[in-house]
């Protein structure tokens, strides 16, 4: 199984954690799911992870701040970010810093699919 | 102490501090119109002129003597004569203020006459004027030609001068003319005598002597003509012609001793210059410094107008006193306000300035104010200009001077009239109402809370002749009968301490130590909270009443006591045969009881057998008939023996009628010396109504004598106002024959009606027929006045009843017996006087009040506890009521609670709270929505949130389902988490819907932690967005509460969302809130949101709960009223305060559910109402 790219989700909703992870792995990806940014900054995942898909509002780290971690510790790691907030403000935002997609939750598995190619494209 | 005038303060203080002596001097002064020095003057002249005219007479008739006088003079020349006449006329008529031409003229020649004889002198020639008038020589003597002196020439011309052009010059100038040149003169007429008599001749001694005198008098005219607007007494040139003359009198006396033999530096001339010239400065300039005292004197006479003109100037009455008390200044408003003169004023204490009454205490009040050196007040009346006179208070304030003693006293008088009379007034309307409660016929009692005597009418003063010191200790001083005191004490003790009204008989001992009895009530006063705070006692002499019925047990117990002595059988039948009495004998004799014996008559069975039949016979007969029987039967003996016995009719044998017919004689004289002697007005009249008997009690009641009285007499003491009823009635009476009674007013023998009941009874004879008229009058007053007062309490009960819409009633409910008050009555709409049973309440009961109100009902009747409860009922008019009832059991009757209470009308308060309940649940609602829409993209957050987690599973399931081989079990997983975030979203919605919903408040258990928890979740995601940390602390073990959950939810949100707002703009500090639950020291559940934001404003922190008030840009400022609002609603309370560190705090307190359930304890039906309220 080490040809699968290692996809790891940030989400501080334990449902997203556990639902996000299975569809991932159906759709024939390695998945890390992690609580918090700090979570994912605290192990080795950041160095191994092809693609993170990140939600954008979560307690003390937002998912921005942690895309801007990674940029400034040299990681190139194309990220999707989640949001369930509809506001349009925090999206140029949050695709201002690079971000391959915006998914807002609740988004069906093509969307998810489509980020996913993208993402990997872009890599 | 004299000073400029400034306006400062000190000024008037130290101008009013400053002594008087200078006052009466100054007056005199100024208002003095003849001085002494005009008469002065005038005398001079006169002498002046007296002398010329004497020498001239003597020119005339060639007298030597009259020319020299005295032989060894030299003789006056004609023109000096002439001279000193026309200087005396001169000054003569300017003293008398006549032809001052005259004065001019006179003097004129006098100077023309002396500077052409100085010419000749001077020049050697002769221009003869020595003698123009005549010789100017004496043949007697050596016949030489005389001239006049070369030193009088000068000093006449010198006098000329002064009385030429003083007339003409400004007074002022003329003064010091006019006081130098009399000077000049004088000092030389004086230099002249000294010399004279020093062997040296200046000129001869009359001409010096008239020079003295000329000078003189200029002098003392220039002292008059003075008319200096400064204030001296004395002219400005006097210190100047003091040293002139002084130093001219020196000179003449030096050239006196130089001419007399002594060298011209001789020691004594040297002596006499040294010290004459020292001595001239010197008086020169005491005359000037007596002059500038004078002038200060006069300056500060001024300052004390000016002062005065300030008093004038003050809006008040004041007066300056002497240190001894003499008026010294007053004010012109003091003087035009009492219309008096300075001087009748300075004479107050002897004028009618103050009252006659205040006078004598005004006098010595204001003596011990002297006395004492303080400040000192003083009221009383002062009359003013009109002779009205008004109160006033006087403040007397001592004015210091620098020693610390009074140099004055500062007296400023104020009218308090308006005061005064409202303190009297005050006064009054506490003696009227004192009067009142005198004027009530009973004794009358205030007592404080714990029924320690406060207050007694005079009425019981006037009984007990005790002091309210004695009164006080009633318990023990015998005031009350000591054989009454253990009941007293003991429901007295029992009625105060539980707060119930209490009816006790008792004795009371009078003034003269007889023991009356009376009624005595006592009733609770209650405040609005319904806290007794003192009672009302009120006593009602019933002695009277329990005399008479003492009286009826003894007269009864007398006639038992006769009947019983009587030797024989005796039984007293009813006219229908049934035994009502039977002697003590009787009884022992048959052994039977009188309950036993009552049938006696009928069935004859205490007779032998065999004479029973006739027994009952000749009973039945007699009753029939009526007729007397006599009969000889055996009776049986307690014993069981039958004895033969003789029963009478009346059962007494002959002897013993013969002695009751004695007995009936004595009773007889018996019931005369009774009528006069019972206390009531007793009379007979024959049938036709006309009066015959009036006993002596009526006569000396109404003061008329038996005759007066006679036939139709008795109606002249009978109220004009009664008469025509009471006649009515006994019309009545006579033509149905029948007793009866009316009450009418007798007039007493003092003119004072009281109120009498007469009660009147006819006597028949045999036939039926009426043979007289018996009435016994009794004196009714004080019950009428009772019932008047009763009456009018009533009224202003029914009255206040009315107006509160309560009424009252007293309800034995075991028995189901009730009594209403008239408005209680309006209240249920029903017909007053109606009887009234606990079902005719229940009727209009509404059907879903009906179980708390028996429940209620049925626990008091068996408990004979309290009963408190709000019911509502449908009147027959179809009016809905809220009635208010309290009831508490008053007395225990046979074991039965026997309540008294009160039913208010509420519906009016009730409507208004239930509208006020809609308003706030609507204004609660609105603010809740308006909270939740600043919250609408959390919610989205929250609801997308499962429904992404839907989705996703179930794009993961239908994936897994496609795989081959179908990967069930993973699908399964997938689907039951779908259910999971299903029900999850479904929660959301639950509390969502509940939020929004605008139910009406609901009071129930709920637990605050679980409350908040809704609250926060619902807010994670706004609180997340604005990158705070939310901490909820709740505590463990939190009781519960009782309240409408959606309500306390708003008020969770509420503070959260502000707490959120603080912290939008802080980038310095952690944005951090903590919720946190607790058991606060009062046992109250507490919750507390606590934000790191900007804190409160000070200022503000006492605003932030009332409507409108805002600090943000946004928001309407309602959120924290509505809070507000809802926990206090909740019997809780909310505050907010400021942090340590930073940031606010918010808090709020509600009662835990089982205190509230232990507060509604007492009444289940106030609980029931707690949750209408809401």
């Amino acid at each position: 199984m080490t040809a699968r790219r290692l996809v790891a989700v940030v989400d501080d909703d334990e449902s997203v954690r556990e639902s996000l992870p299975d569809l991932l792995t159906v759709l024939g990806y390695a998945v890390e799911a992690f609580g918090s940014a700090e979570a994912f900054l605290a192990g080795k995942a950041p160095h191994n992870t092809k693609c993170l898909i990140l939600d954008i509002a979560m307690p003390s780290m937002s998912g921005p701040d942690l895309a801007d971690e990674l940029r400034n510790r040299g990681l190139k790691i194309p990220v999707i970010f989640m949001t369930a907030h509809r506001d349009e403000s925090s999206r140029p935002h949050v695709v201002g810093q690079g971000a391959v997609a915006t998914l807002l939750k609740p988004f069906s598995d093509t969307a998810l699919v489509a980020a996913l190619e993208a993402a990997f494209r872009a890599n | 102490m004299y000073r400029s005038l400034d306006l400062s303060g000190r000024f008037v203080a130290s101008r009013l501090q400053t002594g008087r002596r200078f006052t009466n001097a100054a007056l005199a002064d100024t208002v003095g119109s003849t001085s002494w020095s005009e008469r002065f003057a005038m005398a001079a002249a006169a002498s002046v002129m007296a002398l010329g005219l004497i020498v001239m007479l003597g020119w005339a008739l060639g007298n030597a003597q009259l020319i020299q006088i005295l032989p060894q003079l030299a003789p006056m020349s004609r023109n000096t004569a002439l001279c000193f006449v026309l200087s005396g006329l001169s000054l003569l008529v300017l003293t008398l203020h006549g032809f001052r031409w005259v004065a001019i003229v006179a003097a004129g020649v006098v100077g023309i006459v002396g500077s052409i004889t100085l010419v000749e002198i001077v020049f050697q020639v002769d221009a003869g004027i020595d003698g123009i008038l005549g010789p100017s020589y004496l043949d007697t003597g050596p016949g030489q030609p005389g001239h006049m002196a070369p030193g009088t020439a000068i000093y006449f011309i010198v006098g000329s001068i002064a009385l030429v052009f003083a007339p003409a010059v400004p007074t002022s100038r003329s003064a010091v003319l006019l006081g130098l040149s009399g000077s000049i003169v004088a000092a030389f007429g004086v230099a002249s005598i000294v010399g004279f008599f020093g062997g040296v001749e200046l000129a001869v001694l009359h001409t010096a002597v008239g020079f003295t005198l000329l000078g003189v008098g200029l002098m003392a005219f220039g002292w008059e003509v003075k008319s200096d607007p400064t204030p001296t007494p004395t002219p400005r040139w006097l210190p100047l012609t003091a040293a002139v003359g002084v130093l001219t009198g020196v000179l003449g006396l030096w050239r006196a001793l130089t001419v007399g033999g002594y060298e011209p530096f001789a020691l004594l001339p040297v002596i006499v210059l040294i010290v004459g010239c020292s001595v001239a400065p010197i008086f020169a300039l005491t005359v000037y410094l007596a002059q500038r005292g004078y002038a200060q004197a006069a300056a500060l006479a001024t300052s004390e107008r000016e002062t005065g003109e300030i008093l004038d100037s003050m809006p008040t009455l004041v007066s300056l006193l002497a240190p001894n008390g003499d008026v010294q200044l007053i004010s012109r408003r003091t003087m035009e306000y009492t219309g008096k003169t300075l001087q009748e004023l300075q004479a107050w204490g002897m004028s009618d300035l103050i009252h006659a009454d205040d006078r004598a205490s005004t006098i010595d009040s204001l003596k011990r104010g002297l006395a004492s050196s303080e400040p000192h007040e003083i009221v009383f009346r002062m009359r003013r200009h009109d002779g009205v006179y008004r109160w006033f208070e006087a403040l007397q304030t001592p004015l210091k001077d620098e020693s610390g003693s009074v140099a004055r006293w500062c007296v400023s008088v104020n009218d308090i009239d308006d005061r005064k009379r409202l303190e009297d007034s005050l006064r009054e309307s506490a003696r009227s109402w004192r009067s009142v409660i005198d004027g009530i016929p009973g004794l009358v009692a205030r007592l404080d809370r714990d029924g320690g005597v406060a207050f007694v009418n005079h009425r019981i003063f006037e009984f007990t002749g005790a002091t309210l010191e004695e009164l006080r200790d009633w318990g023990t001083n015998g005031i009350v009968h000591p054989d009454d005191m253990p009941t007293v004490a003991r429901i007295f003790m029992a009625s105060i301490a539980a707060g119930t009204p209490y009816l006790i008989e008792q004795r009371l001992r009078r003034h003269d130590g007889v023991y009356r009895w009376f009624d005595n009530r006592g009733l609770p006063i209650r405040d609005e909270s319904g806290t007794v705070t003192g009672w009302y006692v009120l006593m009602a002499d019933i002695d009277d009443r329990q005399r008479a019925e003492d009286a009826l047990r003894e007269s009864d117990r007398r006639a038992r006591l006769i009947v019983d002595s009587i030797p024989g059988l005796i039984a007293v039948f009813s006219a229908n045969g049934e035994l009502e009495l039977v002697n003590h004998q009787t009884v022992e004799y048959f052994g039977r009881p009188l309950e036993e014996q009552r049938s006696w008559a009928i069935s004859g069975e205490l007779n032998h057998p065999e004479d029973r039949p006739r027994v009952v016979a000749a009973f039945k007969s007699a009753i029939e008939t009526g007729e007397p029987f006599d009969i000889e039967v055996r009776g049986r003996r307690a014993d069981g023996v039958y004895r033969w016995m003789n029963w009478y009719n009346l059962m007494v044998d002959i002897d013993d009628r013969k002695r009751a017919e004695e007995a009936l004689a004595a009773s007889g004289r018996n019931l005369q010396l009774i009528i006069d002697t019972i206390p009531a007005l007793a009379w007979s009249a024959r049938p036709d109504g006309s009066a015959e008997f009036f006993n002596q009690h009526y006569q000396d009641f109404v003061g008329c004598s038996h005759e007066e009285l006679f036939g139709a007499g008795w109606i002249s003491t009978v109220h004009t106002d009664d008469l025509p009823g009471l006649l009515a009635v006994w019309q009545d009476m006579m033509e149905s024959g029948r007793g009866g009674e009316a009450e009418a007013r007798l007039r007493r023998h003092d003119g004072e009606y009281r109120w009498f009941m007469f009660r009147t009874n006819p006597l028949r004879d045999e036939s039926g027929t009426i043979v007289k008229w018996y009435g016994v009058n009794t004196d009714i007053e004080d019950r009428k006045r009772a019932e008047a007062e009763l009456r009018r309490s009533h009224d202003s009960f029914a009255a206040a009843q009315q107006l509160s819409k309560t009424g009252n009633f007293t309800a034995d409910i075991v028995v189901d017996n009730h009594v209403w008050s008239d408005e209680l009555y309006r209240i249920f709409e029903l017909e007053p006087g109606k009887k009234i049973s606990v079902q005719d309440v229940r009727g209009v009961l509404l059907a879903e009040d009906l179980p708390a109100f028996d429940a209620e009902f049925q626990r008091s009747a068996a408990e004979g506890t309290d009963f408190d409860q709000v019911f509502r009922i449908l009147t027959p008019r179809g009016t809905l009521k809220h009635l208010h009832v309290r009831a508490r059991v008053f007395e225990i009757i046979e074991n039965r609670p026997v309540f008294v209470g009160a039913i208010r009308d509420v519906t009016e308060s009730r409507l208004a709270e239930e509208a006020l309940s809609t308003t706030r649940s609507e204004l609660a609602h609105v603010a809740r929505i308006t909270a939740l829409s600043t919250l609408s993209a959390s919610i989205a957050h929250e609801v997308s949130q499962p429904l992404s987690g839907i989705i996703t599973n179930a794009s993961t399931g239908l994936r897994m389902l496609a795989a081959d081989p179908p990967n069930i079990e993973g699908a399964r997983e997938t689907a039951r988490r779908t259910i999971r975030d299903g029900n999850r979203a479904a929660e959301v919605i639950a509390r969502l819907r509940s939020l929004f919903s605008n139910k009406r408040a609901v009071s129930e258990p709920m637990d605050l932690n679980e409350a908040a928890r809704d609250v926060i979740a619902l807010s994670r995601a706004e609180v997340q967005r604005n990158a705070i940390e939310l901490v909820f602390d709740p505590a463990d073990d939190l009781p519960q509460v009782t309240g409408d959950r959606v309500q306390l939810q708003q008020v969770i949100l509420n503070l959260l969302l502000n707490a959120c707002d603080a912290l939008s703009g802080i980038g310095d500090r952690p944005r951090r809130i903590i919720i946190k639950t607790e058991v606060d020291e009062n046992q109250n559940v507490r919750l507390t949101v606590e934000d790191t934001g900007a804190g409160i404003d000070p200022d503000s922190i006492n605003k932030l709960f009332d409507a409108f008030y805002t600090t943000k840009d946004h928001g309407m400022g309602i959120g924290l009223s509505v809070s507000r609002s809802i926990i206090e609603h909740h019997h809780g309370r909310i505050w907010a305060s400021t942090n340590s560190d930073a940031g606010a705090r918010f808090s709020f307190t509600l009662p835990t559910a089982a205190t509230m359930q232990t507060a509604a304890q007492p009444s289940t039906a106030g609980a029931a109402r707690t949750e209408r309220d809401h």
